[in-house]
């Protein structure tokens, strides 16, 4: 084993794996921080640079650019509240108010290193756990997914905002738009009347920069005096003491990532805002979530970060991609004329440890070219938002019409950006939006399988995660709600005792 | 007179929950008994009701309908607590004016890219929103209006390689 290792070392130490993890990280920091550009489109415009580079390089290229585009997605939602990618949505619930404070560089700071530590985390979990995790992910059939998604759904309520029911009627919406398109098991039409552009249902990164970045361009031409800047005053840094006290939001939200990653589809999405969701029940002050508290940025960027290295989990030891970007990784694997999987440990081993040692290291890169980043990317603050903001949209309407190339998704972000906006004036949180739209295909698919397995509801009982699930999904939802109700009663409390 | 202002707020900010609430529920009616059986292809072949492609839908704006009855419910009965966005800045005064100029340059940016091309489109609508936000320096208005939109076109067309409408400029590129 001891000689694997060694020629693994010797494998990785070459120039050129330097240059591919320190490029490959760069190029997905600056395209995850572009509204519309995400982590996979980078991986998948890398990948046809992989196909003259050694195993090990290439590979080491598509990571880098992933690991990049995860962290890059956070920069713009904290600034400009244009989440880059669909996982840093959650970042930009306290990011955005930290950066309207004048602290983005703090929050900045906090969401690279709860990034890099959670990226670390995740990478060791790949390292020491990957047979065993990949071994329990086998274990979830379409009940057990069910149960999952239920579980993750009700992070709804922490993320509710002022208004519990509202939030609740937000999260439903966004379910009952994810159902729009082709039926999943019948392939009959549902709400699309005929229209060619829906049958594949809303693309979800129109709809994201719609929901979160449109209204402030609007809100900006509405209000009586807006803000000319956002005020940096950017020497603003995260101190040991704050860095401290987020540690067990930050580990916490890594080992989240790292459970879901290691689950095939779940995505980072649902892990940022189930670390956030966790992060708000355990705080001691969970009514300053939302409104820039700093531990919220860590929660989110870690769970987001966590999945980074845990996706590779099922990829590596069973070849089963576990989203678009290792489905992606897995085809420059097979151009290399390699098969993920258990032989692959066998045959290949010191590619495997060389990628390991690469993988480790691209956590070191993520904090040196984050660092470059957010000393680059902050100026964007200070540019006055009558400059600042026409750029915004016309990213908005660049991005949106990248993902497929047609003025279709330009409209799509544009409705959704009208509806973000109504829903900002009528006080109803976007993010349980967001959150029931990406869960939903999952929610449906695996309720609709499971019932295609067995007609029995009893199929919902079957299996100790069942359960476990079932458990953990009620005590949130009750615990969640419990905790919204007093929130609100100690709210009228005080306005009772204030008109007294 | 403060407090005579806080009621007024706290009443007109009642009556918005109760106006949310009630059109919500109308929706969730509208769309249970107009939009999801017009909406929906169910296959007679469907033989579990959660396998119908309306299933889903049907629960969903049930719980719609149901959170909305709470919250109806919730405005008429108890105290009402301001939200964010009640204690913050007003309109402009010019507010209406400047969002049907903000609407009809969405409009451009949606409408006329496939025959301007999506940089010129660009150029026309940041100067544009550049000047209704206040800005009157020339060489801003034209160095930031014509300058970025051409960076970040180069940028989706050659690096990221998405193939971007160039209207009448499609023949000359």
């Amino acid at each position: 084993m001891l000689e694997n290792i060694a020629t693994g070392f010797e494998m990785f130490f070459t120039l050129g794996n330097l240059l591919a993890i320190t490029a490959g990280v760069c190029l997905g920091v600056t395209v995850g921080a572009i509204p519309g550009l995400t982590a996979t489109m980078a991986v998948a415009l890398a990948l046809p640079f992989t196909f003259n580079l050694d195993p090990v390089t290439g590979i080491l290229l598509l990571v880098g650019v992933y690991k990049g585009g995860v962290f890059g997605g956070s920069i713009t939602a904290i600034l400009i509240r244009a989440p880059g990618t669909p996982a840093a949505a959650c970042t930009l619930l306290d990011g955005y108010p930290l950066a309207q404070k004048g602290q983005a560089g703090k929050a900045l700071n906090m969401a690279l290193y709860a990034s890099c530590i959670a990226d670390f985390l995740s990478n060791l979990s790949l390292i020491f756990f990957a047979s065993l995790i990949a071994g329990l992910a086998l274990a979830f059939g379409p009940p057990e997914y069910f149960w999952l998604i239920c579980f993750s759904l009700t992070v709804v309520i922490s993320i509710s905002g002022s208004s519990l029911t509202k939030g609740l009627i937000s999260g439903l919406l966004g379910l009952l738009t994810s159902t729009i398109g082709l039926d999943l098991v019948y392939g009959t039409q549902r709400f699309t009347f005929d229209n060619f552009n829906l049958m594949g249902g809303v693309s979800y990164i129109p709809l994201l920069i719609g929901l979160f970045a449109l209204p402030e361009v609007i809100d900006f031409y509405v209000r009586k005096v807006a803000p000319f800047t956002v005020k940096t005053a950017d020497k603003s840094r995260v101190s040991l003491a704050e860095l401290k006290s987020s540690l067990v939001t930050i580990i916490r939200g890594s080992f989240i990532g790292v459970i879901i990653g290691t689950i095939p589809g779940a995505g980072a999405t649902a892990a940022a805002f189930l670390s956030y969701g966790e992060a708000r029940r355990t705080s001691k002050s969970p009514e300053t979530f939302g409104k820039g508290n700093i531990e919220g940025v860590a929660a989110s960027e870690a769970g987001n970060n966590g999945v980074a290295g845990a996706t590779l989990i099922p990829l590596l030891a069973l070849g089963i991609p576990g989203d678009v970007v290792t489905a992606v990784i897995l085809g420059a694997f097979m151009l290399q004329g390699l098969t993920p999987g258990p032989l692959m440990f066998q045959d290949n081993i010191t590619i495997i440890y060389a990628i390991f040692i690469g993988i480790m290291l691209s956590s070191v890169v993520l904090l040196g070219s984050g660092k470059l980043a957010i000393r680059y990317f902050a100026r964007i603050a200070d540019i006055p938002r009558h400059i600042l903001l026409p750029i915004v949209l016309m990213f908005c309407v660049f991005g949106s019409y990248a993902v497929q190339s047609q003025m279709f998704d330009v409209g799509v972000m544009l409705a959704f950006g009208v509806l973000g906006y109504i829903m900002m004036k009528i006080d109803m949180a976007a993010a349980p939006f967001l959150m029931g739209f990406i869960l939903g295909p999952l929610f449906e698919d695996n309720l609709r399988r499971s019932f295609l397995i067995s007609e029995d509801i009893t199929i919902f009982f079957r299996s100790p995660i069942c359960w476990i699930f079932i458990v953990i999904t009620i005590l949130s939802a009750f615990v969640g709600i419990r905790r919204e109700l007093r929130a609100t009663r100690a709210k009228r409390d005080a306005l009772r005792s204030g008109s007294a | 007179m403060s407090d005579t202002r806080s009621d007024t707020d706290a009443h007109r900010g009642r009556r918005r929950e109760i106006i949310f609430a009630a059109l919500t529920l109308l929706a969730s009616a509208l769309f249970a008994f107009v939009v999801i059986p017009a909406g929906v292809t169910t296959p007679a072949s469907v033989k579990h009701l959660p396998l119908s492609p309306a299933f889903l839908p049907y629960v969903l704006t049930a719980g719609v309908g149901l959170f909305a009855l709470i919250h109806l419910l919730e405005a008429i009965f108890a105290a009402h607590i301001p939200g964010e966005d009640e204690a913050s800045l007003g309109t402009h005064p010019r507010w209406k004016s400047r969002v049907l100029m903000l609407v009809g340059l969405l409009l451009i940016y949606l409408l006329l890219p496939d025959r301007l091309g999506m940089p010129l489109t660009a150029m026309l609508v940041t100067i544009a929103l550049m000047a209704i936000g206040g800005e009157r320096r020339p060489l801003i208005l034209l160095g930031v209006g014509i300058g970025v939109p051409v960076l970040v076109y180069l940028f989706f067309a050659h690096v990221a390689q998405v193939p971007l409408p160039m209207g009448l400029f499609e023949d000359w590129i």
